[in-house]
């Protein structure tokens, strides 16, 4: 048996997060492998998002202190400092963010394309059976009924982190409040997801704030798995919703860090980016385009355009439409390995799977139904 | 003989130890009910609450004759301050005790006996804490009585709000170091939810580099809990984080961190998650732990 050992570690929850994702598209091409993942969590959320990746066998968790011990240990090779040694003496040891596919029939070969061409289609997370019990029970506790379908909301406070007027932070809070009753009228439940500084929420008929119950972190991303569809921006539950195969809408999107995560059927609705000859740039227009970066507009976050009520409303109907099989809770068992020839190759239909992805925008399946 | 003024002058450089040591002798040959009466009070600074009693009462029942006499008391003041002491131990109301400490006077030390005396006998830490509160001037605590304050109650409670009071009241320059003073005693018992309360207290202060450390350490105590309870991962990945955050407090404190945690054999853990590996790992500690 191999192992396969990696280094699961990022400034922020999100990066770590889509860090595990690509160790466990990785880990999944190679079975018969252990996993092992060293890890340093800051954070509780952190420390729990670990638990979504269902390959890693053992966690490795050290203080700094033990670097020399760390270097001890077989796969590291002698001596040096931590990222020495795991950097240029042990080749063996993977980075999930520079890791790369090596299946000669890809098209592309880019080190992203591990996560944007594994994950169509495909349930790569999964929770532990018995958290996965609690997280219901805690669910239902709550008030959510079994018996209906539900989405999860996420909306990307700002302030979030201690950073006010952040270009991928949502500020126009109360153009959700509509479409919380639009989904309840059309006869679902909301669930919020987030963290617990976040603002309160008026209280509505269908609403069940999660953001708010402290620790909650695994029972969201439960909920985020079993949910109809994520209505979520660009922030770290796109990538649960990822690696869950939920379908989601990202909505006041920026930064190519959400395209490059959406699964086959999600759709991507930006900001409205005021360009400086006067027009307005969204959605595919985005496309590498400088301007679509958070980076352009630190400190002019103002200048960006939060889509209007009515407009979230019509990308929530258009997710119905799309995921208008589901009737209640949704259960998305981990996806079968990929299907691999007697010659070692992966099977075509599996390639064409893969490179059947192609991002949506809301502007283009607006003009489509138009047409 | 040890005058009270000297009395006074080590309890507020918080020798607690010293002042129940000093009248030991002059108390066990019961020459002096005075030296009585102290040695019960410096063994009240030390937690001794019960040995204190005995001596109280001792003291006072061989008072002098003038100070049985009415208003004899004023020429031995300390005998008011006995009376009001065992009546903590005699079923005396609070309200009583109080009213009988300020008829006689007391000194910041016996008050801080007296509140002490209350904690234990009569009423809560909180009547304790209203009775240091409103008695003795916040800059006349010495650091040996915060941190018995410190370590005196429950996270959230009124004792963390007066201790953040009483390090406040402190010129600026001393309010660090007493933090860091206080930091130590905990620090070397490991008693890491008195550390994560104090930590606290750092928020408070005016902004500096230590300030910062001493926030992000006060984090890192707090969240073990919450890390603990993560399932399957949790215990050992608090143990971790307890053993990180006493290292670096220990760096703040300018202490050895072999004097409170032989963390080697912590610092690193291996945790089995999937099924598969647990299993396994159970499997290799039951072998282990026969051979």
């Amino acid at each position: 048996m191999g192992s396969i050992v990696s280094m699961v570690n990022s400034p922020g929850l999100g990066d770590l997060m889509e860090a595990s994702l690509r160790l466990c598209a990785m880990a999944r091409q190679f079975p018969e492998h252990q996993v092992y993942a060293f890890a340093a969590p800051k954070t509780y959320d952190e420390a729990c998002s670990l638990l979504l990746n269902s390959e890693i066998d053992y966690l490795f968790f050290s203080d700094r202190i033990t670097d020399k011990f760390l270097a001890w240990m077989p796969w590291l090779g002698g001596g040096g400092s931590w990222e020495e040694s795991w950097g240029s003496k042990s080749p063996g040891l993977v980075y999930p963010t520079i890791m790369v596919p090596t299946y000669p029939e890809w098209n592309e070969n880019s080190d992203q394309y591990i996560l944007s061409k594994e994950v169509v289609d495909r349930t790569f997370f999964s929770l532990p059976s018995e958290i996965q019990e609690q997280s219901r029970r805690k669910l239902l506790e709550l008030g959510l009924d079994e018996s209906k379908w539900f989405i999860v909301l996420h909306m990307r406070e700002d302030a979030y982190r201690s950073a006010p007027g952040h270009p991928r932070s949502i500020r126009e809070l109360e153009r959700y409040f509509d479409l919380i009753r639009h989904i309840v009228e059309a006869g679902g439940q909301v669930v919020r997801l987030g963290d617990t500084l976040m603002k309160r929420l008026p209280d509505m008929p269908g609403l069940i704030d999660l953001a708010l119950v402290p620790q909650s972190f695994l029972t969201q991303a439960y909920a985020c798995s079993t949910a109809r569809f994520l209505f979520g921006s660009s922030s770290s539950p796109a990538i649960i919703a990822t690696g869950f195969n939920t379908p989601s809408v990202f909505a006041n999107a920026l930064n190519t860090f959400s395209f490059l995560s959406a699964p086959k059927n999600n759709i991507i609705a930006t900001k409205k980016i005021h360009m400086p000859d006067g027009t307005v740039m969204r959605d595919r227009a985005t496309d590498n385009n400088i301007y679509a970066h958070e980076q352009h507009w630190y400190g002019k976050a103002d200048q960006l355009e939060e889509l209007t009520t009515a407009e979230l409303c019509e990308l929530a109907d258009l997710m119905l439409e799309r995921t208008c099989e589901v009737a209640g809770w949704t259960f998305r068992p981990v996806s079968p390995l990929p299907v691999r020839m007697v010659d070692g190759k992966v099977h075509p239909d599996e390639i064409a799977r893969r490179n059947s992805w192609a991002r949506i925008y809301f502007t283009d399946v607006k003009a489509e139904l138009l047409r | 003989m040890i005058s009270e003024e000297m009395s006074d002058a080590w309890f507020a450089a918080g020798k607690f130890e010293e002042l129940a040591e000093c009248f030991r002798l002059a108390a066990q040959k019961g020459r002096s009910p005075r030296a009585a009466f102290q040695f019960g009070r410096g063994l009240m600074l030390t937690g001794r609450v019960d040995e204190a009693e005995a001596w109280f009462r001792r003291a006072y029942v061989k008072r002098p004759l003038r100070a049985r006499l009415k208003g004899g008391s004023a020429r031995h003041p300390w005998t008011a301050v006995c009376l009001t002491m065992l009546g903590c131990f005699d079923g005396a109301a609070l309200g009583e005790i109080v009213r009988r400490g300020a008829a006689a006077g007391l000194s910041p030390q016996n008050w801080f006996v007296l509140a002490l005396l209350v904690a234990a006998r009569v009423g809560t830490t909180d009547d304790a804490l209203a009775i240091v509160r409103q008695f003795i001037p916040a800059a006349a605590l010495p650091l040996r009585a915060l941190s018995l304050v410190a370590a005196s109650a429950p996270q959230g409670s009124p004792v963390s709000d007066a201790l953040v009071e009483f390090v406040i009241a402190r010129p600026f320059d001393q309010q660090q170091v007493m933090l860091l003073d206080l930091l130590r005693k905990p620090y070397l018992s490991e008693d890491v939810a008195t550390l994560g309360r104090l930590l606290k207290i750092a928020d408070r202060f005016q902004g500096s580099k230590i300030r910062d450390e001493l926030i992000q350490l006060g984090k890192m105590f707090e969240a073990l809990p919450s890390f603990r309870s993560i399932p399957i991962i949790g215990e050992d990945l608090a143990a971790v984080m307890r053993v990180k955050a006493m290292r670096r407090l220990s760096a703040a404190l300018g202490l050895d961190p072999a004097d409170s945690l032989d963390e080697f054999p912590l610092a690193a853990r291996l945790i089995p998650v999937s099924v598969t590996a647990r299993e396994e790992w159970k499997a290799l500690m039951a072998a282990k732990s026969k051979s």
